[in-house]
């Protein structure tokens, strides 16, 4: 297999990781901030149990949760997961809202209550506060917390191949056991390469974006 | 009716009893500087002033506007049958003498808690209530508290801008045009640009009092302005404290800096252990000092200088 058609057999499985990775951060950021509500909530019940949800899910590996979303609706409840991808899609979305919430969470909890208070005798309401004042700063504060992990979220995709998705780890595996050459598999870290590279330079430039004050 | 009116606030925290009574008055344009050694209340007593604790009873009023109006809650004397029978029990029980005692305090005081936010519950505000209320006065923090990520202008802007938008009344561009003259006023004209991280300690505490200024507060508390400043920087922002005077702007000054009290103060607070010691004027409570504890703290204070 030439070269050529190795690359575009990955580009195919990179339609997949890309699919997957732009897909969880367009669930898994708004879904984050809706955790981090609940588990700030005021409502004891709530919080609790919210951060139950948070511990099972930061405590145990994105891959068996891969596993228990694709396997168990079928065998316990007569519910299969037809579609694979969809699978993947909700495990990955609800892990990475789970970071995002403790990271969001961090955010908020670190705005000194000196803000609060100086908007407080300013007469701000809280829609105020929460819009001009909070929001902001958290907004900064969480950027490198959140850089790091939607990188990590790059390399995470290919823990779907464990569920069958052909990602391009996957597609270099298939390669690899039809055709008997090893070199695909060290070529896909190229692929992961350039598109951590290109995260990376975007982050970068959000955050000098952001370094016109210092917190 | 003096201007400003503050009657019997106390405060507790938990069991500590931080603020026992405190009654003062204040007249439009007076300056009151309130000392007193660390632990005695003078934060807590701003901020109950300033909506920011809210005091157990006491009432504050500015002109014809009552702003706190908290009744003391006396639950010794207005008892319930069912309390009077729970105090009952405990007295005939086995219990020494003293552990009674400690026992019928312990009830009466989650009484009086669980009375005072029924009552707090009943005469709750809406927040435009509150918001209305607490304009009244301005509050200038020991550690400024300037919002980050605005520029010295939109800080002092920020808050009045918010309002012209709910109010269409108010104009914008004599928002803008206060702003500039207040920052003019504390010398910072040069500095509008700029962020707050860009000013040394004593810019940014003038940022702070234009910014509470910009609101037009009735009266404009400060609470140790100067206190985590250099020495050199400590005298700019006293200065402009002292401008405010003779602007008219009345206000309350908590500080440890006794000669700015002495000189610029028209009225002097001592406080002590939550109440207030000693009060009068500079001359009457540096001068000639009635209380031994007033006198060890002043005799203290001098020392240190
Ligand atoms: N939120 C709080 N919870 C519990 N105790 C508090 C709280 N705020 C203040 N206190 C206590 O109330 C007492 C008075 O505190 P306050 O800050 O009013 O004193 P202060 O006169 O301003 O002192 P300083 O000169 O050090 O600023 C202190 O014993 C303090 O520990
Ligand atoms: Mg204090």
């Amino acid at each position: 297999m030439s070269f050529q058609e190795v690359t575009l057999a990955l580009l195919e499985g990179t339609k997949y990781t890309m699919g997957l990775f732009f897909l969880t951060l367009i669930i898994a950021i708004p879904l984050g901030m809706v955790v981090a509500a609940l588990a700030m909530s005021r409502l004891k019940i709530v919080s609790k149990i919210t951060n139950v949800f948070i511990w099972i899910i930061r405590g145990t590996p994105l891959m068996l949760q891969l596993i228990v979303v694709q396997y168990v609706p079928g065998l316990v409840f007569g519910f299969p997961m037809k579609i694979r991808f969809l699978s993947a899609l909700i495990a990955f979305s609800v892990n990475y809202a789970a970071y995002f919430a403790e990271i969001y969470r961090g955010g908020i909890i670190s705005i000194p209550r000196g803000q609060y208070e100086a908007s407080y005798v300013l007469g701000l309401n809280r829609k105020q506060i929460v819009g001009k004042i909070v929001i902001p700063q958290v907004f900064k504060r969480i950027m490198p917390p959140m850089s790091n992990e939607v990188i990590t979220l790059v390399k995470d995709t290919s823990l779907a191949n464990i569920i069958g998705i052909v990602e391009i780890i996957m597609s270099a595996k298939e390669i690899v056991a039809t055709k008997g050459i090893i070199w695909p598999l060290f070529y896909t870290g190229v692929f992961y390469l350039v598109m951590c590279g290109a995260l990376t330079l975007l982050f970068n430039y959000i955050e000098k974006k952001l370094d016109y004050y210092k917190i | 009716m003096a201007f400003f009116e503050v009657k019997d606030i106390k405060k507790k925290f938990g069991k500590t009893n931080v603020l026992k009574g405190v009654s003062f008055e204040l007249e439009k344009g007076e300056v009151l500087a309130i000392i007193g050694s660390s632990g005695s209340g003078k934060t807590t007593l701003l901020r109950c002033i300033n909506f920011l604790e809210e005091p157990d009873q006491g009432k504050v009023s500015v002109g014809d506007d009552v702003l706190i109006d908290i009744p003391s809650i006396d639950i010794a004397n207005n008892m319930s049958d069912k309390l009077e029978a729970k105090i009952k029990k405990i007295e005939q029980g086995k219990l020494t003498e003293e552990q009674k005692q400690a026992k019928i305090a312990k009830l009466l005081d989650s009484e009086e808690n669980k009375a005072r936010k029924k009552w707090k519950k009943e005469h709750a505000l809406s927040d435009e209530e509150l918001r209305a209320k607490r304009l009244h006065l301005g509050m200038v923090f020991q550690s400024f508290n300037l919002f980050p990520h605005y520029n010295v202008l939109d800080n002092v802007m920020l808050a009045a801008k918010l309002q012209a938008k709910e109010n269409s009344k108010i104009d914008i561009s004599a928002v803008e045009k206060n702003a500039l003259e207040l920052l003019d006023k504390v010398g910072l004209k040069d500095k509008i640009h700029n962020y707050p991280c860009e000013l040394s300690g004593g810019q940014q505490q003038r940022v702070a009092i234009a910014r509470a200024l910009a609101l037009q507060p009735d009266i404009l508390c400060f609470d140790e302005p100067t206190s985590a400043l250099d020495p050199e920087l400590t005298g700019e922002v006293l200065k402009v404290i002292k401008g405010l005077k003779n602007s008219d702007t009345t206000m309350i000054v908590v500080t440890h800096e006794m000669e700015f009290a002495r000189k610029v103060a028209d009225k002097v607070i001592f406080m002590a252990n939550g109440v207030i010691e000693e009060m009068g004027t500079p001359r009457q409570v540096f001068g000639n000092p009635k209380s031994e504890k007033t006198k060890a703290f002043l005799q203290k204070a001098e020392e240190i200088i």
